[in-house]
């Protein structure tokens, strides 16, 4: 009787751990299949290198260089005192930031902490040599994006940062993934889909330690396409040497085709502390600035544009025969709207003044008797029609549009009426009036070209493929009054009254025109734009100098400088 | 040989052929757990086995030659001699420490686990005395010496410390018993007063005992310590599915991601290198194993002979059943081998040595 129940007993234990293997086995292979999987296989990503970027020369810009971590592998570190001591010495940091490196970023005893990015390539070679003193010490290679030009191109170039989340779902089609860098701004952020490379990876089978058992399979990482620019590196970074120091900026652009060759903000940033570690602080620092680094003030800065704003007045009064180039107004030195009083910047004025001599002169008075004529509308319509009041379609994202006022605007904006007076200060480029340096230099093209306004745009080639570039917009102006602004510009240069004189450049005849814009705090923004050679222009160029006094002085300054060593050491002029 | 009886001299050919294709089974499936070399520096676990299993053989077959009946006349003495061992190898200096735990004894090159040896020799001494109390055991006083006989190994073994190994005494000491005839009303009243133990017992417990004990209820409370072994393990197995991953190809087996894979855990690579298929097979064969033994402990007139089948039977279903239960984590992970598949070799002469036994016990059946 006993030995049946024993029996029994026995066959329900059996039949338990046969039930134990069906549930294991059977039911639940799904769940442990897939574990095992997971435990054993180690996918090593291999980052697909970001695109060179080069200048239109051939130079590069931005590349990827070969940057040395310091890690600590926890697991294979056998002495913890003279490792950290010894680390210490070398990395010249103190072994209690080293602990607490080491506490924060423990993941796993086998998962490496960096405890020093971007070392320098000496220590790394005397580190790597001591390698068997420092069990657990590794020097690990890895390629970090290389801005050449550093603070000098960034503002056109822009800067890399981790995708986030909202990017991430936008682009995980796209072949994104969670710890990629993506442009955050400029060509960085413009051409992001052409500059990313293709991650690659290797799976591994690795055994419980994470040994390598062998390589399962690898896909190779594939490097984004290099692009060209229009940019002259040498000429980008002249320029922005010459604007260091000042808050403002700097466009050069071929006036033929819209070629971006030099565009400068100033004060900068520099794009590698973005992707360097350990530099988060001064990228904030960079954020909390109170002279806006990070800001792109060629495109996004928006200013009243004063005097440069005088060839649209010119053209207007042209086009709508308003005057005659041999108009003539008399230049008192003020100019009375009613009671109201407008002075022009020479006291005493400039006496009797022609349309060139007012150019030349720039000649407030004979602008606000133009503008008194002219009215609001036909003004903002001209300067509509040299595409200021919207973006120009520069291949840098956020570009500001600038603002052109008029009657119709103040009423639906601010609910009231335009007033005489703001016409005088419209007319010579003061008031609600905002332009981006970027637009003016747009309109100075037009200018130049005689009526054909470019495309303005920094993306030469893609691979060795050139860009589609639109075509220039035609601006319906006659090519007459075009010719006249144009040799007014030529004297305010040339001849020894005008106000541009001190940007005369030995064998390249300049056209410009200077710009001192008042401002309701501190003293006037320097605008000095125009462009040369006057008889065949192959640059045009717009110097913007916040607060810099007068735009003859500060701004044609750099102007010149700019331009004598585009001439000297640039193929531009040839 | 008395008259009227007669000696059917009986060979269960059935048991050794069984036992025979587990041992196979087993030095296959140890080779494959020791292939990494990674398991130990002295990688030829599965030649080491081999060794082992003649060693066993040969006393199986002197056993055998010997008979049962003369061992349970020496039984009291050697039972006694096993006790002195295990007190010997608690003794520093005699005692060898292993994976933290003083089991071994070591004689020249050959090194023996007293405690293996004495599962066997207290089932001998426990049939003898219940042999020879014979009726007498229905009394609560004739209780007393089996608990003492069962109490003494247990501590000292407890104490090596081997929980798996002491806590096999207690199945084993209410089988024989119950089949002598105890009543099983003083049964239950000491499983109580065991039971009062228990809280007890808590504290006696070595603190990794204790987070066995803990890990065994959640195994993800310490996924990388005491549950890892049977996290991995689980994963071994079920990753195993049906026709398992081949042999020698298990992943989780070959690339070390199981601990003690190649003693206590050894089904896990069972599990996973050949599936559902392997695994039931295996089981399917102990369990006939099993099977063998009660019937050899059933059909004995001998009540010696009797007790003794049972008691060794009840060892290795104890041992089949913690043991898979353990590695598929139905169980809590005490560390009892498989019989004839775990590294180890006092174990695996120690289990040649009962089927040795139990066909001795066949073969000495009396018929009228």
């Amino acid at each position: 009787m006993r030995g049946r129940i024993y029996s029994v007993i026995v066959d329900i234990l059996f039949l338990v751990i046969l039930a134990g293997l069906v549930y294991l086995q059977i039911l639940r292979w799904p769940l442990y299949h897939d574990l095992s999987k997971k435990n054993h296989i180690r996918l090593i990503p291999l980052p697909g290198l970001r695109g060179t970027i080069y200048d239109r020369n051939g130079l590069a810009i931005v590349d990827n260089r070969l940057s040395f971590d310091v890690v600590i592998i926890p697991q294979e570190v056998e002495n913890v005192d003279t490792t950290y001591g010894r680390l210490s010495q070398a990395l010249g940091i103190s072994r209690s930031r080293i602990e607490s490196i080491v506490k924060k970023d423990y993941t796993a005893p086998f998962a490496p902490i960096t405890i020093a990015g971007d070392v320098d390539k000496d220590l790394a070679f005397r580190l790597e040599e001591k390698k068997q003193e420092l069990p657990g010490v590794l020097v690990l290679p890895r390629t970090l994006r290389w801005y050449i030009y550093g603070e000098r191109t960034s503002h056109l170039i822009g800067y890399l940062s981790l995708i986030n989340k909202e990017e991430l779902e936008r682009l995980r089609d796209y072949g994104y993934s969670g710890d990629d860098l993506v442009g955050r701004s400029g060509i960085e952020r413009a051409y992001d889909k052409y500059l990313k490379g293709e991650d690659g990876g290797t799976q591994l089978e690795v055994d419980a330690s994470g040994r390598l058992v062998k390589i399962l399979g690898s896909k190779n990482q594939k490097k984004g396409e290099d692009i060209t620019l229009t940019v002259d590196a040498k000429l980008q970074a002249y320029a922005a040497d010459c604007l260091e120091g000042v808050k403002g900026s700097l466009v050069i652009m071929d006036p033929r085709n819209g070629e971006i060759l030099a565009l400068v903000s100033s004060p900068s940033f520099d794009s590698n502390i973005f992707v360097e570690r350990g530099k988060g602080e001064q990228v904030l620092d960079y954020m909390k600035s109170g002279s806006h680094p990070m800001l792109n003030r060629a495109v996004n800065g928006q200013y009243p544009p004063g005097s440069i704003f005088k060839i649209i007045m010119s053209d207007a009064g042209l086009e709508t025969k308003t005057i005659t180039e041999h108009t003539t107004f008399v230049c008192t030195g003020k100019f009375y709207l009613g009671r109201a009083e407008f002075d022009c910047w020479k006291e005493g004025g400039h006496g009797p003044q022609d349309l060139r001599d007012a150019i030349t002169h720039s000649c407030n008075v004979y602008f606000y008797n133009l503008g008194h004529k002219l009215g609001p509308d036909t003004i903002s319509e001209y300067a509509q029609k040299f595409g200021l009041g919207r973006p120009t379609g520069i291949d840098i994202a956020g570009e500001s549009a600038g603002l052109v006022p008029n009657p119709a605007w103040k009423k639906a904006r601010r609910g009231q009426a335009w007033y005489e007076g703001e016409t005088i200060n419209y007319a010579i480029g003061q008031g609600d009036l905002l332009v981006t340096p970027l637009q003016m230099v747009e309109v100075v093209s037009a200018l130049a070209t005689e009526g054909s306004a470019p495309r303005p745009h920094i993306l030469k080639k893609v691979g060795n493929d050139y860009v589609q570039v639109p075509k220039p917009r035609t601006i319906p102006v006659s090519k007459a009054a075009m010719q006249t602004i144009k040799s007014a510009m030529v004297n305010v240069v040339a001849s020894d009254t005008g106000t541009g004189q001190r940007a005369r450049i030995e064998g390249i005849k300049v056209a410009a025109k200077t710009g001192t814009a008042q401002t309701p705090n501190g003293d006037p923004h320097a605008w000095f734009l125009g462009f040369a050679p006057a008889e065949d222009p192959k640059i045009a160029f717009v110097v913007m100098v916040e607060h810099g006094g007068h735009g003859g002085v500060t701004a044609a300054d750099i102007a010149k400088k700019v331009l004598d060593f585009a001439k000297d050491n640039t193929e531009i002029f040839k | 040989m008395k008259n009227g009886y007669k000696l059917k001299g009986e060979f269960d050919y059935g048991l050794v052929l069984i036992t025979a294709i587990i041992l196979l089974m087993g030095l296959f499936v140890v080779y494959s757990a020791s292939y990494q070399k990674l398991v130990s520096s002295n990688a030829n676990l599965a030649m080491r086995q081999v060794n082992s299993a003649a060693i066993g053989l040969v006393v199986a077959v002197v056993i055998f030659r010997i008979g049962y009946q003369r061992i349970i006349d020496f039984s009291y003495y050697i039972f006694g001699l096993n006790v002195l061992f295990l007190v010997l190898v608690l003794v520093p200096g005699i005692g060898d420490v292993r994976y933290g735990a003083r089991r071994w004894i070591e004689f020249g090159s050959f090194a023996f686990q007293p405690s293996e040896f004495a599962k066997v020799t207290f089932i001998f001494a426990l049939a003898k005395y219940l042999g020879d109390i014979k009726e007498g055991i229905g009394e609560m006083k004739a209780l007393i010496i089996p608990f003492a006989m069962a109490v003494v190994p247990m501590l000292l073994i407890f104490k090596e410390p081997d929980l798996g190994t002491a806590l096999i005494f207690v199945p084993i000491l209410f089988t024989m018993l119950l089949i002598a005839g105890a009543r099983p009303k003083y049964l239950l009243f000491m499983i109580g007063a065991g039971l009062a133990c228990v809280p007890f017992l808590w504290f006696i417990l070595k603190d990794y005992q204790r987070a066995r004990l803990l890990v065994f209820l959640n195994p993800n409370l310490d996924p990388l310590g005491a549950g890892y072994t049977i996290i991995q393990s689980k994963i071994a197995i079920g990753s195993g599915g049906i026709l398992g991953k081949g042999w020698l190809a298990g992943t989780q087996n070959q690339l070390n991601f199981l601990p003690e894979r190649h003693t206590d855990f050894i089904f896990s690579v069972v599990g996973e290198e050949w599936g559902f298929i392997g695994g039931a097979l295996l089981l399917f064969l102990f369990y006939s194993f099993v099977d063998k033994g009660i019937r050899i402990a059933e059909t004995t007139s001998d009540t010696y002979g009797k007790t003794l089948a049972y008691g060794i039977t009840t060892m290795f279903t104890v041992h089949v059943i913690v043991n898979i239960g353990m590695v598929c984590g139905i169980m809590p992970v005490v560390g009892l081998p498989l019989p004839f598949v775990s590294y180890g070799g006092s174990f695996l002469i120690m289990s040649l040595a009962c089927v040795g036994i139990l066909e001795n016990i066949k073969n000495k059946r009396k018929v009228f």
